[in-house]
């Protein structure tokens, strides 16, 4: 796919219990207007904005390109779907993030 | 001999400043200095805790103890005391009408749509020949809000709009067959009046609401005869430079009509009294404040808002010093406009206008403060002899004087919190002294009021410290436009908001202004309290009235020590070529602890004469 194509912020899901709600989450980003796409983590990630969002078992993790492998950002749990997906538009978006 | 120590006490209306001293030589030899926030009002008992708090630090800072202390002394505090008070000189009034006028980040579609307001349970039920705008609260799932509206509008039901309570509004507006303009996060959706007609207008990103915000457009969307329309403009004038809004007409007036008459203020003078209306702003008051020579009072007009303004004021002062208040004469004015924040009646989502108002710094003489009470009560209490020294004033200007390239004729600014005092000293020796309303507290209250804060605190620390504002997860912008890099990331808190930078952290302002809003409103605060005032208390020491000849101005007390206080004053003050520049006393304190230092040596020189 052509890189410049691939904007996009993923939800790379990993065993994601399904308490979690992915639509909401998916509708935190669509109302701020942020594309996205959910992923199995085989596939191999081509999007051109930082950030990227992992959903594990009941928990989600918000993470930026430039902060050190495997540290995350922003934190979530079932019940916190729509805010996730909020703040992860907000961050590409470089606006003030909302209160949960 | 034994060694003689000293210690200088200073109490101001916000610090209690120390310094000690050995005096046993012909030269005194400072030991150390400390300072604390006084505790009560100056002049009273509750002083005391704060002085002996501050004793204790100073005495071992110096590897002291209290009992070694010779003696100490007090300066004579001038007893003058200030408040502050605020209030509206106009208001917006809405009537025969609701309004929502707010910017949702994310609203969704564009246009303007007009028809009467109904909750999206009975949309389904309505006739064919009107025109609808749904009303929507937070119970509704944004699918099944698409779904009703789509079916509805198949089914020959004319839709215009949405008002929705949750931020559903582009995920509402992205499932829409037939789109429409949608205000969304209407906090109080239950306030929305049903059945009556209604304006919904929605601008494109980065535009801002052109129908709803001009009252001929008002006229035109809902049919007004030239009566109306002069009724209505003030709902227009709200909704200037937002992005989204909703106006409701209900006739029937169910918001209420309120006026308020702003009044008009008296100042009576040695000279002349001039009576002017509050509504010509702070400009004209403090014009004719020049013209009446020396204030002996100042008076509201009864029954208005600025006569319950000063009446308050009067009140809280009689309180402070303990006189009744037909006693109180304000001995000086500040006045300032200022916007305030008010919420608008009539509005739906929380909305507050800024409207014009007018802040009010007032002085009065009380009886002499009871500072030998003090001394007494002091003396007792640490077992050491406490004398109450010379004049505050007398006793800056010996510490000032201390400053490095300072010489007599010489004008001190000290600029407190409370009050900001100029004492001017001639070749001679001769003090001239003058204290007015308004110091830092009033920049605080402007800068609290004009954005809106809820925070006393916050406003404080926004007049302290620089502003940045969070760009990414490590970029900062600063107020100079530079970027500041960091390596740890920047708190989720703080991310694209415009923080306070202090020297232990970030404080992220609860605002939506921008940057160089904030930085404004600080800095004109600022400007309009302290640069004013530099400017009145000069001309009133001045022995010709002319700020031309005098040569040499040193600041001090706690706002010389603001980051950017002083320099306005010396660029200002440059003009009519005089050198000003905050103090350093002894050399090494800055614009801290004059007085105390004056105190001491103001003793040694007695020694000295004899």
């Amino acid at each position: 796919m052509d890189k410049h194509n691939a904007v996009f912020v993923p939800i790379i899901t990993q065993n994601a219990s399904p308490s979690i709600l992915l639509k909401e989450m998916c509708a935190g980003l669509e109302e701020e207007g942020v594309p996205y796409r959910i992923i199995d983590q085989k596939e191999e990630l081509l999007t051109s904005l930082p950030i990227s969002i992992l959903v594990s078992g009941d928990q989600f993790m918000i993470f930026h390109e430039k902060l050190p492998e495997g540290q995350s950002y922003l934190n979530g749990c079932a019940g916190e779907e729509r805010w996730g997906g909020k703040n992860a538009a907000r961050l590409v978006k470089g606006l003030p993030l909302s209160n949960p | 001999m034994a060694k003689e120590i000293l210690a200088g006490i200073d109490i101001g209306n916000s610090t209690t400043e120390i310094a000690i001293a050995d005096v046993s030589g012909r030269e005194p030899v400072f030991l150390s200095q400390h300072l604390v926030p006084t505790t009560g009002v100056k002049g009273t008992a509750e002083n005391i805790q704060g002085i002996t708090a501050c004793l204790e630090k100073a005495v071992k800072k110096a590897e002291l103890a209290i009992s070694d202390l010779t003696r100490i002394r007090l300066n004579d505090a001038v007893p003058v005391i200030g408040d502050l008070a605020m209030d509206l000189i106009s208001e917006t009034i809405i009537t025969e009408s609701s309004m929502i006028g707010h910017n949702p980040d994310t609203p969704g579609g564009g246009g303007i749509g007009t028809g009467e307001t109904i909750l999206i349970n009975e949309l389904a039920d309505q006739r064919h020949d009107t025109d609808y705008i749904v009303v929507v609260p937070e119970t509704c799932d944004y699918e099944w809000v698409a779904y009703m509206i789509n079916r509805c509008v198949k089914n020959g039901i004319s839709v215009k709009g949405a008002i929705i309570q949750k931020d559903d509004g582009v995920l509402v507006h992205n499932r829409l067959q037939e789109k429409i303009p949608i205000v969304d996060e209407v906090a109080f959706i239950e306030k929305v009046p049903l059945h009556k007609p209604a304006a919904v207008e929605v601008a494109l990103s980065g535009h801002v609401i052109r129908m709803l915000s001009n009252p001929y457009g008002l006229a035109t969307v809902f049919g007004l005869s030239p009566e109306e329309t002069r009724q209505i403009a003030p709902v227009a004038k709200s909704l200037v430079g937002i992005r989204s809004a909703v106006v409701i007409r209900t006739p029937q007036g169910e918001i209420v009509e309120r006026k308020i008459e702003a009044g008009s203020i008296t100042l009576v003078g040695d000279k002349d009294s001039v009576t002017v209306p509050i509504n010509d702003g702070a400009k004209r008051i403090m014009n004719a404040y020049k013209n009446i020579g020396n204030l002996i009072d100042v008076q509201g007009e009864m029954g208005t808002n600025v006569g319950g303004m000063l009446n308050g004021l009067r009140q809280d002062l009689a309180h402070l010093t303990g006189q009744a208040s037909r006693d109180i004469h304000i001995s000086d004015m500040l006045a300032v406009d200022s916007g305030i924040p008010t919420s608008i009646s009539g509005a739906m989502a929380g909305e507050i206008a800024m409207e014009q108002g007018v802040a009010l710094a007032s002085m009065v003489k009380t009886e002499k403060l009871s500072v030998h009470k003090v001394a007494d009560l002091l003396q007792k209490q640490l077992n050491v002899e406490v004398e109450v020294g010379g004049i505050e004033a007398e006793m800056a200007m010996r510490g000032a004087l201390t400053t490095p390239g300072t010489e007599q004729p010489l004008v001190i600014l000290d600029m407190g919190g409370g009050s900001t005092d100029a004492a001017a000293i001639d070749l001679k020796g001769q003090i001239t002294t003058a204290h007015l309303a308004g110091a830092g507290d009033m920049v605080t209250l402007i800068i609290k009021s004009e954005l809106a804060l809820e925070d006393i605190d916050l406003a404080e620390k926004i007049k302290k410290y620089p502003l940045g504002k969070v760009i990414s997860l490590f970029h900062m912008q600063l107020e100079d436009g530079t970027i500041s890099f960091t390596e740890t990331p920047y708190a989720p808190e703080t991310f694209g908001k415009v923080v306070i930078r202090e020297e232990s952290g970030l404080t992220p302002l609860p605002i939506r202004d921008s940057l160089e809003k904030v930085r404004h409103v600080r800095r004109e605060a600022k400007r309009k309290v302290f640069v004013t005032n530099a400017l009145r208390a000069l001309e009133k020491v001045s022995p010709t009235q002319n700020l031309r000849h005098l040569s040499f101005v040193v600041m001090l007390g706690g706002s010389a020590l603001d980051f950017e206080i002083p320099q306005m004053i010396t660029e200002e003050l440059s003009s009519y070529s005089i050198v000003a520049g905050f103090a350093n006393t002894r050399g090494t304190e800055g614009p801290r602890n004059a007085v105390a230092t004056g105190l001491i040596l103001s003793v040694t020189e007695e020694v000295a004469n004899g």
